[in-house]
């Protein structure tokens, strides 16, 4: 879908600068998209616990800001959204490709709820949480998220679900089990195809050869043995046998194999009321051979013809050779099938339907599926419509010799306690595992996976790069230990930890839980440091590891706080008393450069340091939590949106330049692209207010100098 | 008139409520109540097709209000203020009534609990839209035109942006030329930008635009009205020839204070400050800047060649400028890679408390550390010591380096260079004065909020930017000045601004005119006027007024109320709540 | 069941009294909600006037600190307090009937713990005011 909107500014990233930049504009009466590439706006400081210097609470400041952006008569808000393109256009304004990421959720419908999310079979890291702990793959950003609406993430189909030529959703399967959800494994299995239990022990299992945890380790996820595993579980527990509809055509296939029962299957599936002629012979064709070769146990398949039977499909042993038409007519049928392609040459007439191909292998099993799902659509809407035809490719690949070894070996019952095991390797791929859970929880039938990214074509005059920094990944400094020590976290971790919608709901250290009694906040991590490719200070760490401190020092009024620190830069309004108050209040200043960090035997944590006072030279610490004041970093991806030449300067940390001198601030050397708060380099908050009414100013004056002329 | 003919729609949120909640109870049990004429149970009221049957409703049953029991405010009160408009209904007659997140989801193991809670909860919302008025948004006609008050290089490019936006801008400046601080400076920090011809660019700039006006040894005198209509007299000191003062009277929509700060000048014996070879920050930048072409630094004639910086002089300190004054030190730093640009064998000692070139003014620091400059930090509980030698001979400055464990390092200099901060203006109390501008503990103007809005003030319509706020580099006062052009320009580029109907309202029928509200009222929005016998009345501006309702608990007649929120409403609303 | 009125803001306590409810928080059932701007407006008659008609107790969500009409918004939602406090024992009620707290938008657990405490308190207050 495409759409065009022409605005008078595009403003890129919806945090704190962009919301601001945008209702200011908005208010001086200019038209304005905002684009946030998150489902909610909100940026970095809706996440954050109490904010400098003043101690007050970031959501309370943030989330009336939030509602006045996206309320905001002359501002439209995209999240979930990104600019692929920008280029100028013939006029000088710009032309600008914003995609809506498709959410699977219609927002029109969501009432946030979250109902989905409490059924969801995926865990991903939580972005808002820092990693700290684990949402959904269909998840509402956070609880003051804006607007409220459940997102799914989905990365494209699952290699697993994408080689099943049964077209079974292979990834929810595993992901149900994974949950220990048995019965909801089964029947989502059953939506796609039948046969569960003998596809569990005859599939040749193209799944597993696409398994990417096998791609990575040699051992792919053991899917077919899952399957198998839900086989037994049904003969065990059985299951709902309650036919999906009923409906009133009736239609008759004529043949006992896998082909016609599938067929039978999704037929019944659809509402028709299938009738197989079973002709004298035994309900299972070539499966029966297989039993017999013991590949597949005889009450595997048995539950499995019972389960296809359940459906509403029906059986009549009528003589070998009645003519179809006397079957056709006796019978009240408006259709007939038969399975075996010889018989079928007998009469080739409206109303019957045949294979080109005699498809009766056990270890075709997968493929007959495949073929009956697709025949059963022309053949549902040629009993609604009358249209005569079946499509051509659902026999593609299997006209020659289809060579498949014979399966074999591994046809062991499995527990559901050993398939939830082999489940728990899954990688989630494509995160959404399509299981569908969501569909079947949502009270407002509002999660739609038939959603595409939709183009929006967006003229502008202007555009404000407001994109922001990223956190400095301190992985990089691997003798801080982050990767390898889990008591070392990072400062947004501390944030979240310290925020009211806290994850655990207490300051906790991650190894074991306990509550740290003697803390460590390391400042310039990733700043000041030629080694970690950041020689500029990063201008927020000292005031939120201050904030930090005196927050711990509440919650947790018997711990001891240290900050190590080069240089104290509380040098805002407020600041240097905030400071101060930090001191006073007992923190522990030691101006010292850390070295590395190392573990103790109980997951206590010595910090070497240079110490740059009192008695100097390398020093030893001691600490149970040690945080990362990690510095902030340029995200300027945004640039690779800009074609041609115009791509706006980047400074030699790669943030966003302001070209023009020091009585221009946002603007850039591309004329009618400008660029506001953090996005220009390390600011906190204040700054970037102020920074950002700074740009939407030179925006106005920009647009009415141009309006003129 | 109060809503009689009320619809209220109960919605089950596809089972987030009603799994917990009987709504078809609710409806039954405030059929027949008072005022409610439809009562109705909807699936999704949000939807797009229950929105529609519910204007079908509105306007078929000729409804006068409505009553919509669902979830939370902050999700779907637009969207209902929306439907209720498009049904033709004041947006301001509808209630939302929370019987999601405040009943259905907290009270999940009580069913006829929470179903009896919900009741009540929309009784007290029928009461609510029995008792609301239609309102109508407060719309204030804006004068296209800006007072700017300071003509430092904050000011002049505030006045720029205004002036490009197309607002009439009046420009005063106190002295009597234009620049300020940055006006006399010929390297600005980090890049060595000449200040004196950015201000000189500026202002040709402002000659371009024909709808600036300057005017300089100027002050402000006299401010009335309010947002986005002020009238304000300006008082012009005489020119040459002149013997009398000129006092113009202006009509502006909003008024910006630009006013800056000044440098921070040390008390006679401060560090030696008096003394030959004592300088500030300020006097030593005038020296390289007067001296911009000689190859050696001199002072008073002779050659320097070691130089003593001494940070934090006036600022941080314990009492009096607690704080930091934030550009000094990437100022001071800068001025000795100037040092050493002209003249490499100058040894430069620099005694600090913390270094805060903060974020890419980092460079700088690197800088001077690689050329060699030394940075020896002291404790604020032993600051240096400045001894004077006698008869113009060198001079010993004194410090315990805090790096090598406390020893006393001696260290004599030709030039020590006090590292002065920014102190607010005394001139400033002037505008204060007039404007009633609140300065805060460091005795700068203070804006509303730092955060939600930092150039803002309690005046509605009075904006602050530059070091007025606090100090700054000359970057930073471009930026806030900007910052404060942008919200002046928000409010008069549309001629109008429409504010919140919901402001505090006098019944001159109970007012007695006892004047409690006029001091209760933090944002000056209460007067004494008279009604038509002379007796003195409360009377409301309603564009000051941010309906807050501080005064209505003070007001003893219960005189006043804040539309919406009036008394008779929050009374039956608790009655309402009462009704089993 | 101990019946309680709650003043809360708009903009400030009640996003967090929300909150309980989008986290499934349980807080006594007694417990109804009136919202208004800013906490500094509460007037103590409508206080008493609860109190007068049937609740048990009058619980001010104040915004404190977080508020962004007033700097001393705490300090004059106090002086509602202690005034509505005057009130209640002219009236011959017991002041301890009437509390307030600083709640924020994100406070859901003060505001759950709060309310399950001021419900206990005002159940034990009314076993007092049974035996005299």
């Amino acid at each position: 879908m495409k759409t065009r909107l022409q605005v008078d500014c595009l403003v890129v990233g919806g945090g704190i600068s962009g919301m601001e930049s945008a209702i200011t504009l908005g208010d001086m009466g200019f038209d304005v998209l905002l684009v946030e590439k998150e489902a909610s706006i909100g940026g970095k400081m809706i996440l954050l616990s109490k904010v400098f210097p003043t101690l007050d609470c970031s959501s309370c400041i943030s989330t009336p800001k939030m509602a006045s952006t996206y309320n905001h008569p002359k501002v439209t808000s995209f999240t979930y959204s990104e600019v692929r393109s920008i280029k100028r256009g013939p006029n000088g304004a710009f032309e600008a490709k914003v995609i809506k990421r498709p959410t699977f959720v219609d927002p029109e419908r969501c009432t946030g709820c979250g109902q989905c999310e409490k059924v969801c079979t995926v865990a991903r890291p939580d972005q808002f949480n820092d990693g700290l702990i684990a949402r959904r793959a269909i998840y509402i950003p956070f609880p003051q998220a804006v607007p409220k609406k459940a997102v799914v993430e989905k990365k494209g189909v699952s290699p697993c679900t994408r080689s099943c030529p049964a077209g079974i959703s292979v990834h929810g399967m595993v992901a149900l089990v994974r949950n220990g959800r048995f019965d909801r494994a089964y029947s989502r299995h059953l939506e796609d195809a039948p046969f569960v239990g003998s596809l569990g022990h005859l599939c040749p299992a193209y799944c597993e050869m696409k398994c990417t945890q096998g791609k990575k380790s040699k051992i792919p996820v053991g899917i077919k043995g899952i399957e198998r595993a839900l086989g037994y579980w049904h003969l065990k527990n059985g299951g709902d046998k309650t036919p999906s509809k009923s409906g009133e055509k009736r239609f008759g296939i004529v043949g006992v194999g896998p082909l016609a029962l599938s067929l039978a299957y999704f037929l019944a599936q659809k509402g028709v009321r299938p009738l197989i002629f079973t002709q004298g012979k035994r309900l299972g064709g070539s499966l029966l051979d297989a039993v017999e070769k013991g590949l597949l146990p005889k009450e595997i398949l048995e539950d499995d013809i019972n389960t296809i039977l359940a459906q509403g499909v029906e059986q009549k042993d009528s003589p070998e050779n009645t003519p179809f038409d006397a079957l056709l007519e006796q019978n009240g049928l408006e259709g007939l099938f038969i399975e075996d392609p010889v018989r079928a040459k007998e009469s080739e007439r409206e109303r019957i339907f045949s294979s080109p191909l005699k498809l009766d292998e056990p270890h075709l099993l997968p493929h007959i599926i495949g073929v009956a799902r697709k025949i059963s659509g022309p053949i549902e809407k040629f009993l609604e419509k009358g249209e005569y035809s079946l499509p051509e490719d659902a026999f593609k690949g299997l006209e020659g010799e289809i060579s498949i070894q014979e399966p074999q070996g591994h046809n062991e019952e499995l527990l559901p306690e050993e398939a939830q095991g082999l489940a728990s390797r899954c990688l989630d791929c494509a995160v959404c595992s399509q299981c569908h859970e969501c569909m079947k929880a949502c009270p407002a039938n509002a999660i739609d996976f038939s959603m595409e990214p939709e183009e929006v074509s967006v003229t502008t005059k202007t555009i404000i790069i407001a994109t922001g920094f990223s956190l400095f990944d301190p992985s990089k400094k691997p003798l801080l230990g982050y990767d390898r020590l889990p008591n070392v976290i990072t400062a947004m971790q501390m944030d979240r930890l310290l925020a009211p919608t806290r994850p655990y709901n207490a300051v906790l250290r991650p190894s074991d839980g306990k509550v740290p009694g003697n803390i460590a906040i390391v400042l310039c991590a990733g700043s000041r440091d030629r080694t970690a490719g950041n020689t500029w200070c990063s201008r927020i760490c000292c005031m939120y590891s201050i904030k930090q401190a005196q927050l711990i020092m509440g919650a947790l009024p018997i711990a001891n706080v240290t900050i190590y620190y080069i240089d104290i830069r509380a040098f805002g309004k407020g600041y240097e008393e905030f400071f101060q108050q930090a001191k006073a209040m007992g923190t522990n200043f030691v101006k010292g450069k850390v070295a590395r960090i190392e573990p103790t035997a109980n997951d206590d944590l010595y910090i070497y340091y240079e110490d740059m006072e009192r008695k100097g030279g390398l020093r030893r610490q001691k600490h149970d939590l040690v945080v990362l004041a990690v510095g902030a970093m340029a995200s300027p991806q945004l640039r690779k949106a800009f074609m041609g030449d115009d791509a706006p300067d980047v400074d030699e940390m790669a943030f966003f330049s302001q070209s023009k001198g020091l009585s221009e601030p946002g603007v850039t050397n591309i004329e009618g692209v400008f660029v506001a708060g953090s996005a220009t380099g390390p600011r906190d908050i204040p700054d970037c207010v102020v920074h950002a009414n700074a740009c939407a100013a030179q925006v106005a004056s920009y647009l009415k100098k141009t309006e003129k002329g | 008139m109060a809503s009689q003919k009320i619809g209220v729609f109960v919605c089950r949120c596809g089972g987030n409520i009603s799994d917990y909640v009987d709504v078809e109870k609710v409806v039954e049990s405030i059929k027949g109540v008072e005022g409610v004429k439809i009562a109705r149970v909807n699936m999704f009221s949000c939807s797009d097709s229950a929105q529609e049957e519910m204007i079908g409703l509105i306007k078929r049953e000729g409804l006068d209000g409505i009553v919509i029991a669902s979830c939370s405010p902050k999700l779907h009160l637009n969207t209902f203020r929306q439907m209720a408009q498009r049904a033709g209904l004041n947006p301001y007659q509808y209630t939302q009534v929370n019987i999601r997140e405040q009943c259905s989801w907290t009270h999940t193991h009580d069913r006829d609990g929470a179903t009896q809670k919900a009741t009540r909860l929309v009784r007290a919302g029928i009461e609510a839209t029995r008792h609301s008025e239609p309102l109508h948004p407060i719309e204030v006609v804006t004068r296209p035109s800006v007072l700017v008050v300071g003509a430092g290089i904050g000011g002049l490019r505030a006045a720029i942006a205004l002036g490009e936006m197309g607002l009439t801008v009046h420009l005063l400046e106190k002295a009597d030329r234009p620049g300020g601080l940055v006006g006399t400076r010929k390297a600005l920090f980090p890049t060595g930008a000449d200040g004196t011809s950015e201000i000189d660019s500026l202002l040709q700039r402002i000659h371009t635009l024909q709808n600036i006006s300057l005017y300089t040894n100027a002050s402000l005198v006299k401010k009335e009205g309010s947002i986005g209509d002020f009238s304000v007299s300006i008082r012009v000191e005489p020119k040459d020839g002149q013997d009398r003062a000129d006092t113009i009277q202006l009509n502006v929509g909003a008024i910006l204070v630009t006013t800056g700060a000044t440098p921070y000048v040390p008390k006679e014996g401060e560090y030696g400050y008096g003394a030959k070879g004592i300088v500030t920050l300020r006097e030593f930048l005038d020296l390289l800047d007067s001296s911009r072409d000689s190859d050696g630094i001199y002072y008073e004639g002779k050659r320097v060649r070691r130089i003593t910086y001494i940070y934090c002089v006036g600022s941080r300190q314990k009492e009096g400028h607690t704080y930091c004054s934030r550009f000094c030190c990437s100022s001071a730093i800068f001025a000795s890679l100037e040092v050493h640009k002209r003249s490499p064998d100058v040894l430069q000692y620099h005694l600090y408390r913390d270094i805060r070139t903060y974020g890419s003014l980092e460079a700088l620091y690197q800088r001077a550390l690689d050329q060699g400059s030394l940075f020896i930090r002291f404790s604020p509980d032993s600051p240096p010591k400045v001894e004077c030698g006698h008869n113009g001979g060198g001079i010993k400055v004194l410090v315990k380096d805090l790096l090598t464990s406390k020893r006393e390092l001696e260290i004599s200099s030709d030039l020590v260079v006090l590292v002065t901060g920014l102190v607010p203006r005394v001139e400033q109390q002037e505008v204060q004065d007039v404007l009633k501008l609140p300065v805060g503990i460091d005795g700068f103007f203070n804006e509303i909020h730092p955060k939600l809005r930092p150039v803002e003030t309690v005046v509605a319509g009075v904006y602050i930017g530059g070091c007025a706020q606090g100090p700054k580099n000359a970057q930073e006062s471009v930026e806030s000045s900007l910052g404060a052009a942008a919200k002046a320009g928000s409010i008069l580029l549309k001629g109008k601004v429409e504010l919140e109907p919901f402001v505090a309202e006098v019944d001159e029928g109970l007012c007695d005119g006892c004047g409690q509200c006029v001091e209760a009222c933090p944002y000056d929005a209460i007067t004494m006027g008279q009604r038509s016998d002379g007796t003195p009345v409360a009377v409301v501006n309603t564009r000051l007024c941010k309906g807050e309702g501080a005064c209505v608990p003070v007001c003893p007649k219960e005189a006043l109320e804040i539309r919406g929120y009036g008394h008779e409403k929050i009374r039956s609303m608790i009655r309402g709540l009462l009704t089993e | 069941m101990a019946r309680i009125l709650v003043f809360s803001t708009n903009n400030i306590s009640d996003p967090g009294i929300d909150l309980c409810g989008s986290n499934h928080m349980d807080y006594p059932l007694g417990v109804s909600v009136i919202s208004v701007p800013c906490s500094s407006g509460i007037d103590p008659r409508w206080i008493l006037y609860a109190l007068e008609h049937g609740f048990d107790g009058v619980f001010v969500a104040a915004d404190g600190t977080d508020c962004s009409y007033l700097q001393d918004c705490t300090t004059r939602t106090g002086k509602v307090i202690r005034e509505a406090q005057e009130l209640a024992k002219g009236a011959g009620l017991d002041p301890r009937r009437i509390k307030m707290a600083a709640i924020c938008s994100v406070c859901s657990e003060a505001f759950q713990n709060h309310m399950k405490k001021f419900d206990q308190a005002l159940e034990e207050l009314r076993g007092e005011g049974n035996e005299d």
